[in-house]
């Protein structure tokens, strides 16, 4: 869904329309509700090699997710200048790179990475806004040394942030002004390109039993709360537990009798103890701790991001404009008000999806990847289907919920290269839950853009 | 608009009780469309003492809405008098023979002579010889030769050149062109005209809202400019002196010469008035339908009909594609195209092909074929970054207090109306528009060459109906002989009613905050 639409200039000597203040009122609104979407948990870690297919390393996800591994794979729909990659690298003498490689393309960009906060400066020149894009994270000598990487989490931004406009007052009885209006416009435009973003799924969980596992990765604090949508099993004084910012912030013991739990968990984040600061990524824990001799769960954790609360308390309401309205300055200094605390909370995020792989040692070797799940916000999804080991291609499916824990299916093409599938051709509303699988990345896409060629 | 009188005496000579008309005709033979004069006074020919009759006229479609946008082009009829046939392009022994006809020979080596007249440039000035200054004239119509037409016998030799104004060029051409994205209808109209008719453009109004997806795809360009202008509730037409002109949708609302009159219509002034209401154009509110369009993602574009051969050389072919396109993909192989021989020998290497003439809709893929045997490609496809046409969504306005029963105007069909904010615009014109049962005049008399179209004009008769009125110019025809006398029939809308909040709208820069409204 995008509700966003050009604005034609103000100029001194036009008559203010409406209709065009409507616009303005409605884009700014629109990009509200983009600072106010969801952010997903990064799913943090690395892959290790557990064989080979020839010269192909077999990778798989470790048993336990704080181990450190040899690669690390994960996707962004391009839009940015700039990668932020945060790498725990133990020095051990293999180095570690990054390449930024369109799908297919002979010459990828390469990085060196370091331990610790690593900004990367892209060469964007022939990418398209939006273009998916693989990054791949890798250790130079991938025989011979130990495992040495765990990523926190990547995401690009961009070195040119739009600059915010001085905004106007709009004071009744002074002189109307095209550049007040045209501040109005400038400041919204600027939001809505720090803020509509990709928006890469989130991790989910299936129904395997779950031994040990648990999941760690990384959020950007943007919201108050940090909601967990969980659904658990397992045997008795076994302890399901979410861990923000390295407190305890929730937990869940199994009574007797197999007792489960379903529903949705809303922590406070401002109610932890140690509360971690807007714009600071922090660690996000779940897992099961079982008991001896009870080490069986079932666990679903549908989503898990965070969130605004519902009231959006920092925005005034906005006036909708029609034809003899006033033009009251009061109610253009609403829209002022409401870009003001917009730009107070402004950055460019666009933080990638990770590729999953089987897990080692698991008992079903269930496969992780395409365990993403979202809810829908945007009209495009970049994706494209997963091949195993043998080559084997899956079938990628969208997984949707109407309201309730009942799952129905659709089915995706099974593209063999990175593609757009336009969600309005499925069940899925913006708004709806959805899970994607069988795939190498979700991430939703406001729009497909190509340029206009020359 | 009205023509700018400064420096003459123009308007006190138009309502003298003796009035000397003065008229010019130069018709610039041997030129066209494409080589318009830019000095009338050299490149073109006085014909004016050949004029035997003229009249012209050019208005805008009155018809329900005002029919936003709908400017018919403005026609002018000449008659000259041709006892010498001067005027007859068949005539050797005639000073404008080789002006007014041609030779071409055909493929099988005959040769035809052809009328050459069809758009060449036409200007015509009238005005009063003034008692001091002399002739002042205004420009009353410029355009090109549509129609030329002979007579000779009993009736007296003339020739009659129907004549139409410079959008005439642009009712046939069919154009094609590349995508523009969120491009303002002024730009686009001064693109479409700057390229596809040499013609510049200046003085426009700014549209209010962009067009998201503009492009065409051998579309007629007056129509297409008419739907441009349609979008924006303006209205795009030729002016007098052959200037484009584009008008926002607040054209009548505050432009100066629409709220302050331009004329004023007494007894004395006219030698009928004929107001009529027009009950069947009220309605009580207004449909406008609109149909978004968004980047659709990849999709195959294109795939050939039947195997594509490639003998020895160069092969051109057309791809038109099965959506608007605003990127090929650079075609795969094997998945898009094989070239192979007719033994299935891959001949990839010796087959370049590359895109010429990308539009929108369609483009040249130009095989060369270097080797020397003939190359095949088999069901060959393209893929593109396409744009998808959303469902169609409309926008309703009903006006608060109907004074019939319900009867909505519906508007639909304009491919350039993609967007809530342009369909609004027009919903809220229209249905304001229409709301009261329309008054308009048709006033006959005497000429006042300056009036043009959107001008207001002041009807002041004895008649309570026609009592200090005001109303908006939709149609000005004229009608001269030589020492006759220069009439004038004006259209016009009474302006009552045209806008809810006629005089109290906010205009940037003037107003203040927190006084006066907003337009639609």
């Amino acid at each position: 869904m995008t509700n966003y639409t050009t604005v034609a200039p103000w100029r001194t000597g036009d008559v203010v329309s409406a209709t065009k203040l409507t616009q303005m009122t409605d884009n700014l609104a629109y990009v509200t509700g983009l600072y106010n979407q969801r952010h997903y948990v990064y799913d943090s870690g690395a892959d290790i090699i557990n064989g080979w297919n020839g010269s192909t390393p077999i990778l798989r996800r470790p048993t336990q997710p704080w181990v450190k591994g040899k690669f690390h794979d994960a996707w962004i729909c391009h839009n940015g200048d700039r990668l932020v990659v945060y790498a725990e690298i133990t020095d051990n003498g293999n180095p570690i790179g990054l390449s930024y490689d369109k799908d297919g393309d002979t010459n990828p960009q390469h990085f060196p990475l370091v331990n610790g906060l690593n900004t990367l400066q892209l060469n964007t020149t022939g990418f398209y806004q939006y273009q998916p894009v693989r990054i791949r994270i890798e250790t130079v000598y991938q025989t011979g040394y130990d495992d040495s990487l765990w990523v926190r989490y990547i995401y690009q931004t961009n070195s040119n942030t739009p600059s915010w406009p001085t905004l106007p007052a709009f004071t009744n009885g002074t002189a109307s002004s095209a550049a007040d209006l045209n501040a109005l416009v400038a400041a919204t435009d600027k939001a809505r390109q720090c803020f509509e973003q990709p928006i890469s799924s989130g991790y989910y969980f299936c129904d395997a039993p779950w031994v040990e596992q648990g999941f760690m990765g990384y959020v950007r604090r943007s919201h108050q709360f940090f909601n967990l949508d969980i659904v658990a099993s397992g045997e008795n004084t076994g302890y399901v537990f979410l861990n923000l910012n390295g407190q305890n912030a929730w937990g869940y013991t199994f009574p007797p009798g197999n007792a489960g739990f379903d529903g949705m968990v809303a922590v406070d984040l401002t109610s932890l103890g140690s509360v971690p600061a807007v714009g600071n990524w922090y660690l996000v824990q779940t897992g099961y701790n079982p008991q001896e001799g009870h080490e069986q769960a079932c666990v679903f954790v549908w989503s898990m991001a965070e969130q605004p609360g519902k009231t959006y308390a920092n925005f005034d309401t906005m006036t909708r404009w029609e034809h003899g309205d006033l033009v009251d300055g009061d109610i253009l200094g609403v829209m002022v008000d409401n870009l003001a605390t917009l730009n107070t909370n402004r950055h460019w995020i666009n933080t990638a999806c990770r590729t999953g792989y089987y897990r080692v040692n698991s008992p079903t070797d269930e496969p992780q990847y395409g365990r993403y799940s979202a809810y829908r916000v945007h009209r495009w999804l970049a994706y494209e289907a997963f091949v195993d080991d043998d080559g084997k291609r899956a079938s990628p499916q969208i997984l949707w919920a109407s309201g309730n824990r009942g799952l129905q299916s659709y089915s995706l093409p099974a593209a063999d290269q990175p593609s757009f599938f336009d969600l309005e051709s499925t069940p899925v509303k913006p708004g709806m839950y959805m899970r994607i699988t069988g795939c190498k990345f979700a991430i939703q896409v406001p729009q497909v853009l190509g340029g206009v060629y020359a | 608009m009205s023509q700018d009188l400064t420096g003459t005496a123009i308007a006190s000579n138009a309502v003298a009780t003796t009035r000397q008309i003065c008229c010019e005709l130069r018709i610039a033979w041997g030129r066209t469309h494409d080589t318009w004069p830019t000095d009338w006074a050299t490149q073109a020919t006085n014909e004016t003492a050949r004029l035997r009759d003229v009249s012209w006229d050019r208005r805008f479609n009155l018809a329900t809405d005002l029919s936003l946008g709908q400017a018919p082009v403005a026609q002018m009829r000449l008659t000259l008098d041709n006892r010498d046939q001067r005027f007859s392009p068949f005539n050797s022994a005639g000073p404008l023979y080789s002006s007014l006809s041609a030779d071409a020979t055909t493929a099988g080596g005959s040769t035809v002579r052809y009328s050459k007249m069809w758009q060449t440039p036409v200007r015509l000035r009238m005005g009063f010889v003034d008692s001091i200054a002399g002739a002042q004239y205004l420009t009353m119509f410029t355009g090109l030769i549509d129609q030329p037409g002979e007579t000779y016998g009993l009736g007296g030799d003339t020739v009659t050149l129907n004549v139409l104004d410079r959008g005439a060029a642009l009712l046939d051409d069919k154009s094609s062109t590349r995508i523009d994205q969120n491009i303002l209808p002024h730009e686009y109209l001064a693109k479409l005209l700057i390229t596809y008719a040499g013609i510049n453009t200046s003085g426009m109004d700014y549209g209010l809202a962009p067009i998201p997806f503009a492009w065409l795809d051998d579309e007629a360009l007056w129509k297409e400019i008419q739907d441009v202008a349609g979008a924006d509730s303006g209205y795009a037409f030729f002016d007098e002196l052959g200037a484009f002109v584009f008008k926002a949708a607040t054209w009548w609302a505050t432009a100066p010469h629409s709220t302050a009159s331009q004329a004023t219509f007494t007894t004395a002034r006219f030698q009928n008035l004929a107001p009529e209401t027009k009950h069947a154009d009220i309605a009580t509110g207004a449909i406008i339908e609109y149909q978004p369009r968004s980047h659709g993602g990849e999709q195959i574009i294109w795939r050939a009909s039947s195997t594509i051969v490639l003998p020895p050389g160069t092969t051109t072919i057309q791809a038109k594609f099965s959506y608007p396109v605003t990127l090929i993909l650079d075609p795969l192989q094997p998945m898009d195209w094989l070239p192979i021989s007719g033994g299935g020998i891959d001949v990839s290497g010796q087959i370049e092909l590359t895109f010429e003439n990308k539009q929108a809709q369609r483009c040249d893929l130009r095989f060369v074929n270097n080797s020397n045997v003939t190359a095949y490609v088999p069901n060959m496809r393209l893929r593109g970054l396409v744009l998808v046409g959303g469902p169609q969504e409309q926008i309703t306005i009903d006006v608060d207090t109907p004074l019939v029963p319900t009867k909505q105007h519906r508007v639909y069909n304009n491919p350039y109306m993609q967007t809530w904010q342009q369909a609004n615009i027009a919903a809220e014109l229209a249905a304001h528009r229409m709301r009261y049962p329309r008054l308009t005049y048709r006033i006959t008399g005497p000429a006042l060459p300056w009036l043009q179209l959107g001008d207001m004009v002041t009807i002041d008769a004895a008649a309570p109906v026609t009592a200090d009125r005001t109303a908006i110019v939709t149609g000005l025809a004229f009608s001269w002989q030589p020492d006759q006398p220069w009439l004038m029939t004006v259209d016009a809308v009474d302006y009552a009613g045209l806008f809810e909040h006629a005089g109290n709208y906010h205009i940037v820069g003037t107003d203040n905050y927190g006084a006066k409204v907003a337009f639609v």
